[in-house]
């Protein structure tokens, strides 16, 4: 006969109390931990994703900026195309504050007999200028070898191994490398094949493929621009769009920022809903605590008559709800980190957010606060019952009455 | 002349129901010498449950003073008087008031989660060993609601037996029961007072079980209206 086994004996004695309890607790953690976990990773995701996307200004053809947002914010496959690629990318480069610039040409898979997989996004690349593929090269290839007009390498999601082969258009390219995974569907879930290759691939499509691709040889889909860090990224791109009418220079840290921005209501909705269930659920575990407090003051009167302190009443209430609480916090939190986990690319696509979930110590940061508020709101009223029975005196409890006044 | 082991002094206990002044006790004085069978009779409002439940350190009194083998038990602090609870004395309350969670031998148990020095494997070996003795035993993993009225009574006259107190305070200890139920738990109740040679007072409604004590008394009016026999 232990402490821990009468708390747990009278925990299972009343099924539905503690159900009622098990329940509330459940949903007030499960909606915390999911709600903090949007939160986080909506906050992390706008850094991140500047980060990941490691460019500054992404140029595309004026009229596509909704889709290479969504392109590159959660990698829903598209394709467009501007023209005088080369001359475009020369004048650019030329500009003031410019470090860097990449051109990437966007085809998307048929889901015809001459591609391997179908609506994927074929990502042509210049490895000579690339500065946002190449560092997420998983190990990087020996050697620092050039990557094969040939050769594709794949995002973290595509299940095909290095060394195998995929046919796009009617042509074939070895896989030689895998990407580390980024969060970001538009590097986790591409092929990435040297400009080169792409071209050659699109030249081939006429004669090998049953749908031909039809891009000029000179035309690209973007071009991804890093600034010097003295660089106004603003200024920049008013005197390009100026220059460039038929041009748009997306901003990575507004783009980022503005769809973030569109989700900032219904967040605040569900913080709003949030609050007012966690009162909700302070209230009804008061209650149902108070209730049951109140229905065993016979069962409290005994114990003490025996001989159980004051303490070890409130240890016997406490223990009881520690250890109701601890495992319906346990569970809720496991379910909420599960349903965002498997729910956050669907969330992704449809808000058209990215959504970089919190790893690591951050994440565990996270879910241990989660725990320790669920937990608290839980044992703040339970306590209150428990200090207040524990210093009635067995006699009243055991009559179930409330301490009546006494004189003198 | 030996020091009595209870001694009540000017004993007031008065209580305030909406309003109302009620008063339980009105100066009860007292001296049980250890050993002793007493047993306390009187119509219902008497005092008699509050006065036992005073001495078993279930309630405070208004004023007056209650010493045990010498100490003031309600001088002691809460704690100090949870102790005394589970050292000196062994209370049977008028029901059988066993936790229904618990079986019959977790029930016996019960009062060892409160003992200063645990045994545990002292009072299991006591809690088999007393249900052994009033053939109980096959009945020990069983929950108090499978037990009949006489059982359940036996059980907790057990269980207030468990920390080998010195004093036992039986309230209406065979209310409900029928005569054979009765005479069982009566004989069990005078079998532990000769055997341990602890202090018995019970308080009962009955004039024959008040008749095998050796020394009664009566309440009315929260008085002691006789003096010993």
């Amino acid at each position: 006969m232990s402490l821990f086994m009468l708390a747990i004996k009278n925990l299972m004695r009343n099924v539905l109390r503690s159900a009622a309890l098990f329940l509330a607790l459940f949903v007030l953690s499960g909606t915390l931990v999911s709600i903090s976990l949007l939160a986080a990773a909506l906050t992390q995701s706008i850094e991140l994703s500047r980060q990941r996307l490691g460019a500054d200004v992404m140029v595309v053809p004026s009229g596509f900026s909704g889709t290479a947002e969504d392109l590159f914010l959660v990698g829903s496959a598209g394709s467009f195309t501007m023209k005088d690629a080369g001359e475009f990318q020369r004048a650019v480069l030329a500009s003031e504050g410019v470090k860097a610039a990449s051109p990437q040409l966007f085809v998307v898979s048929a889901p015809l007999p001459c591609c391997s997989v179908s609506d994927t996004m074929i990502v042509g690349y210049d490895p000579e200028t690339d500065f946002v593929i190449t560092p997420w090269l998983q190990g990087r290839r020996a050697g620092g070898e050039k990557q094969a007009p040939d050769d594709v390498v794949v995002g973290a999601d595509i299940l095909a191994g290095v060394g195998g082969r995929l046919k796009f258009y009617g042509h074939e390219f070895l896989i030689v490398g895998k990407l580390e995974r980024t969060g970001m569907r538009y590097l986790d879930s591409g092929m990435f094949i040297p400009l080169e290759g792409v071209r050659t691939m699109i030249a081939e499509s006429k004669g090998r493929a049953q749908k031909a691709l039809s891009i000029g040889p000179d035309e690209i889909s973007c071009l991804l621009v890093k600034l010097r860090e003295d660089a106004n990224a603003e200024k920049f791109a008013l005197r390009l769009e100026h220059r460039h009418p038929d041009k748009k220079a997306l901003l990575t840290d507004e783009m980022v920022r503005k769809t973030a921005g569109s989700l900032a209501i219904p967040l605040k909705g569900m913080a709003l809903m949030f609050i007012l269930q966690w009162a909700a659920s302070l209230f009804l575990i008061g209650v149902v605590h108070k209730f049951s407090v109140d229905e065993r003051r016979f069962e409290l009167g005994i114990m003490k008559a025996l001989g159980a302190t004051d303490a070890n009443i409130r240890s016997l209430l406490t223990l009881e709800i520690v250890i109701l609480s601890g495992a319906a916090c346990f569970a809720g939190i496991a379910s909420g980190l599960l349903l965002i986990r498997t729910f956050s690319s669907y969330l992704s696509l449809t808000v058209k957010v990215p959504l970089v979930l919190p790893q690591g110590t951050a994440l565990a940061g996270l879910v241990s606060a989660a725990f320790a508020v669920s937990l608290c709101s839980a044992l703040a009223p339970a306590l209150f019952s428990a200090l207040r029975s524990s210093k009635i005196e067995p006699f009243y409890l055991i009559r179930g009455e409330v301490r009546r006044k006494e004189q003198g | 002349m030996a020091t009595p082991q209870i001694t009540v002094v000017n004993l007031r206990k008065q209580f305030l129901p909406a309003g109302e002044e009620a008063t339980a006790l009105d100066g009860v004085n007292l001296a049980v010498d250890k050993g002793e069978y007493l047993a306390i009779t009187g119509h219902s409002g008497s005092g008699k449950t509050t006065l036992l439940s005073i001495l078993g350190g279930l309630l405070r009194p208004t004023s007056g003073t209650v010493s045990i083998e010498g100490c003031d038990i309600f001088g002691l602090s809460a704690d100090g008087l949870a102790r005394y609870r589970v050292e000196k004395v062994g209370f049977v309350f008028q029901s059988a008031s066993l936790l229904p969670s618990l079986t019959v031998k977790e029930n016996l148990l019960l009062p060892s989660l409160y003992a200063p020095r645990r045994e545990k494997g002292r009072f299991e070996a006591r809690a088999l060993d007393y249900l052994s003795g009033v053939g109980l035993l096959p009945k020990a993993d069983a929950f108090p609601g499978q037990l009949s009225g006489g059982e359940a009574r036996r059980v907790s006259l057990l269980r207030a037996l468990m920390n080998g107190p010195g004093i036992l305070l039986a309230d209406e200890p065979t209310g409900d029961l029928d005569e054979g139920a009765e005479q069982q738990v009566m004989a069990l109740l005078e079998t532990f007072h000769r055997e341990m040679n602890m202090t018995l007072i019970l308080v009962t409604h009955s004039k024959d079980i008040a008749l095998r004590a050796r020394r009664r008394l009566t309440m009315s009016r929260g008085r002691v209206l006789e003096g010993p026999a």
